[in-house]
């Protein structure tokens, strides 16, 4: 086991500088160009301006040797300063992740502990009220975009809350208590449409597991409904919904750009987004090492989550 | 020596327009719109306060010398100060300059205010202001103003109270650039040393010091207790919080969270119907200009009468009222609100603006497309306005047998394209204002350009460009640019659909402010913040 985690991380080496060359190769595609979006139409461009600042930032030189030229800086620890702010790639990610990792985390965090119950109750009680009801919330949450959501939370709350803080950030490290609490807007909005996908997967998860032959012979052996229900039938019926859940949490940990957006949070999506716009190469660059590495990170976080669920998921 | 009191671009609005702006301008807005601002300075102003300005970008650095975006002037305009600057008349007064003369056509002499300090202690000197013009046309700088100081010869300084500038050449825009708070902010050499640029660091001698800079999230400026201006600011602080979602911004001044923010969306009035304790602030003047560009490097563009076919094809007045709501008006690149160069009159004052499509037919004819033409016009999404502009264009072109086909280009590709010409047909973008008609004309209209805008040649613009740049007298100058913007819609090597302007929103609590006209796309040239007081 331990072998085979070491494995999983050491394909990281590789997998990154692929994605890093890939991620070379397509900014480079996009028409457009850093130097007319940097000065603008405002700067006269005049040519001697225009070249001065694209041997500043080295722009002059051939592809290859540009990439090799980062690679290089990267290997000694330095992911270089943004080409357009002059801002620090590493502080710029080191402000950001964190908003990203903490929205994701809480966006999930809501979306189990809603969808799971609700899907469990809707299947035990499959035909019923409740099981129709949490189907329209299913429905509702599906089709509405979080976005139209955060926003409709964000126009309520200034109509008839206005004292509720929905907008804007506070980091976790400058007071936890706060930063959760203006937080939980947004990670609603993002986790109520991901518990409602949940809720419909351990659903049917669910009505498939409570059909099997050893939920009837626990039944029959006189295990009380409850018992039935959490102990032997959810544990199975939580794989699929665990791997669908890790997509969801994979995309969270991209960065959610819109409701970035929406709620004014200072995330990587709204950094990685700005930084394509202008054509940012180091950002853009230092962004995908570190969404590589994270979303590498969180599979095989997930395939070891399967051998907690299930022991007989071995990995060798 | 001839003390001046140069007021080089003397904002002579016309008196009619902005009484009309400020009190008859509530029909335009709709009827449960809220009331407009009077300027009316009735109560004396409070001491204290934060007032909270929602922004829809983050500032991409707050160097002054390096940022080419507005919302870094935002920022950096109340942090740093100038030798001059405009008064809300548009006059161009001293700011760090006590008084200034003209020795001749190519010397210039400013005195500085004495005792003024920077945010970080020092004394202001001289040298300082030395040291911001050669850090400006330094190539490791890479500043996107050093083509504008080009024309500075040498810099020096008698005493630590003088600055002489002497120039290569007489170069009429030089007050008027000294006076635009992005083109020659006075920055400390100390500080600018100590760390590398002034990207995220700040010490000016302005009425706010900067306190905080989070990107995508919040900067936070206090009071400077030292500023020159007696009892100036009023507020404690000022916080700009960046909040990209318009409908949050308008949600956030609802809940009185913030205090003030624009807004470019002609349909803002309704937005905010029924919004208690929000007064929308309607622009002084129109500033921010579109232009379209024809490919002039091969046919059909090259043709004058085509060139001339779309110009009286569209129709600008109902462009006007349909997509900005009426609140534009007609102009050429100097746009009105640049008064005396800008031109002022309705679509019948300029050869070839009035809508004429049996005109557009039969040029159209004439250059040898009896059956019509086909073309492209290249819009960006980013800007939806544009859009929306471009949409009503293609159906009035239609009526006058252009068939056009919008192409939809990302932002970054669309104004890379503009400015070098490497579109099909036409393109359009937002324009913005410039400070000094030399500004606005120069680098896109003469040949030797490399942005001339649709690659034509034309000796006689050139010409004007020359005589507008070099001319001191102020009446030769207006005269030269009137010429200018005659032949320019004579010959139609530009389309400019409209002037427009970004609306203004604050709490009713909000006293004092102020600011100047000269809009670029979505914000002030200069917002005055300084006297801004809360009533709270």
């Amino acid at each position: 086991m331990t072998t085979y985690i070491a494995k999983r991380v050491l394909l990281l080496i590789p997998t990154l500088l692929g994605v890093s060359v890939v991620t070379f190769l397509l900014i480079h595609l996009i028409p457009g160009d850093l130097v007319t979006i940097l000065l603008g139409i405002t700067a006269s461009q005049n040519e001697q301006t225009r070249q001065a600042l694209i041997q500043a930032i080295h722009l002059d030189r051939p592809l290859g040797v540009q990439y090799v030229l980062w690679l290089g800086r990267v290997l000694e620890g330095d992911l270089g300063h943004s080409l357009v702010t002059g801002f620090s790639v590493a502080d710029e990610l080191a402000r950001s992740y964190p908003v990203t990792l903490q929205l994701a985390l809480m966006a999930m965090a809501i979306a189990l502990a809603v969808g799971i119950p609700m899907g469990v109750l809707a299947a035990t009680r499959a035909g019923r009220t409740l099981d129709a009801s949490t189907r329209v919330f299913s429905l509702l949450f599906i089709s509405a975009p979080a976005f139209f959501i955060g926003t409709i939370v964000i126009i309520g709350g200034a109509r008839y809350a206005p004292w509720l803080p929905t907008l804007g950030h506070v980091p976790f490290s400058e007071s936890p208590a706060r930063s959760v609490g203006t937080m939980l807007p947004a990670a609603a909005s993002l986790g109520l449409a991901i518990s409602a996908i949940i809720a419909r997967f351990t659903r049917s998860s669910m009505l498939e597991v409570l059909r099997q032959d050893y939920v009837r012979t626990a039944r029959a052996k006189g295990v009380a409904d409850p018992g039935v229900v959490y102990k032997h039938a959810l544990r199975n019926a939580l794989i699929p919904v665990v791997a669908m859940a890790g997509t969801q949490f994979l995309y969270l940990i991209g960065g959610a750009v819109i409701i970035e957006e929406v709620f004014a949070l200072p995330g990587m999506g709204r950094l990685v987004v700005n930084a394509i716009y202008q054509r940012d190469y180091t950002t853009i660059q230092g962004a995908v090492l570190v969404l590589t590495s994270a979303a590498v990170l969180v599979n095989l976080a997930l395939d070891l989550l399967y051998h907690v669920i299930d022991r007989r998921i071995v990995y060798a | 020596m001839k003390e001046t009191r140069e007021r080089a671009i003397r904002g002579e609005r016309r008196l009619a327009r902005r009484a009309f702006l400020w009190t008859g301008g509530l029909t335009l807005l709709g009827l449960a719109a809220p009331p407009l601002v009077r300027p009316v300075i009735a109560q004396s102003p409070k001491r204290g306060g934060t007032l909270v300005v929602a922004a829809d970008v983050s500032p991409p650095g707050l160097d002054p010398q390096k940022s080419a975006a507005a919302h870094s002037w935002m920022v950096a305009e109340h942090v740093y100060s100038n030798l001059l600057r405009r008064d809300a008349q548009m006059h161009i007064v001293g700011d760090l300059a006590e008084s200034w003369q003209v020795v001749n056509d190519t010397a210039y002499v400013f005195r500085l205010r004495k005792g003024v300090t920077w945010h970080h202690g020092r004394e202001l000197v001289a040298e300082d202001v030395k040291y911001s013009f050669e850090r400006m046309l330094d190539e490791k700088t890479a500043s996107p103003w050093r083509s504008n100081w080009q024309v500075i010869d040498s810099i020096e300084t008698p005493d630590r109270a003088t600055v002489r500038f002497v120039l290569k050449r007489p170069f009429a825009p030089l007050l008027s650039y000294l006076a635009t708070p992005h083109y020659s902010a006075i920055v400390p050499r100390d500080i600018v040393e100590k760390h590398g640029d002034l990207q995220k660091t700040a010490s000016g001698t302005g009425p706010f010091a900067l306190e905080r800079f989070v990107p995508d999230n919040t900067v936070i400026l206090k009071r400077n207790p030292g500023y020159f201006e007696p009892g100036l600011p009023y507020l404690d602080a000022l916080e700009y919080r960046i909040i990209p979602d318009e409908a949050a911004r308008l949600a956030a001044l609802r809940a009185g969270t913030v205090h003030y923010l624009w807004s470019v969306d002609p349909l803002i009035d309704r937005q905010l119907q029924g919004a208690r304790g929000v007064v929308l602030r309607e622009p002084d003047g129109y500033c921010a200009q579109h232009g379209m560009a024809f490919n002039q490097t091969r046919p059909p563009f090259t043709d004058v009468r085509v060139r001339r076919a779309v110009s009286v094809g569209i129709n600008r007045r109902v462009i006007i009222a349909s997509v900005l709501r009426g609140r534009g008006s007609i102009t050429t690149k100097i746009p009105p609100c640049d008064a005396p160069f800008g031109y002022s009159g309705d679509e019948n004052g300029l050869p070839y603006y009035a809508n004429d499509p049996a005109l557009a037919r039969r040029l159209l004819a004439e250059a040898g497309f009896a059956n019509g033409l086909d073309t492209t016009l290249e819009v960006s999404p980013r800007f939806p306005q544009t859009i929306r502009t471009a949409e009503v264009m293609k159906e009035q072109l239609a009526a006058a047998g252009i068939r056009v086909t919008l192409k939809q280009v990302e932002w970054g590709a669309a104004l890379k394209n503009f400015v070098r010409t490497e579109y099909e047909g036409m393109s359009m973008i937002p324009l913005v204002w410039q400070p000094d008609p030399d500004a606005h004309a120069y680098d896109i209209f003469h040949s030797g350009s490399n942005i001339n805008l649709g690659k034509f040649k034309d000796p006689q613009v050139d010409e004007l460009l020359e005589r507008g740049r070099t001319t001191m007298e102020r009446d030769k100058r207006v005269a030269i640019y009137r010429d200018l913007q005659r032949h320019m819609a004579d010959q139609a090597y530009l389309i400019f659909p409209y002037a427009s302007g970004a609306t203004e929103v604050l709490r009713e609590t909000v006293k004092g402010y102020l600011s100047i006209s000269g809009a670029q796309p979505g914000s002030r040239s200069r917002l005055f913040f300084k006297q801004t007081w809360l009533d709270r």
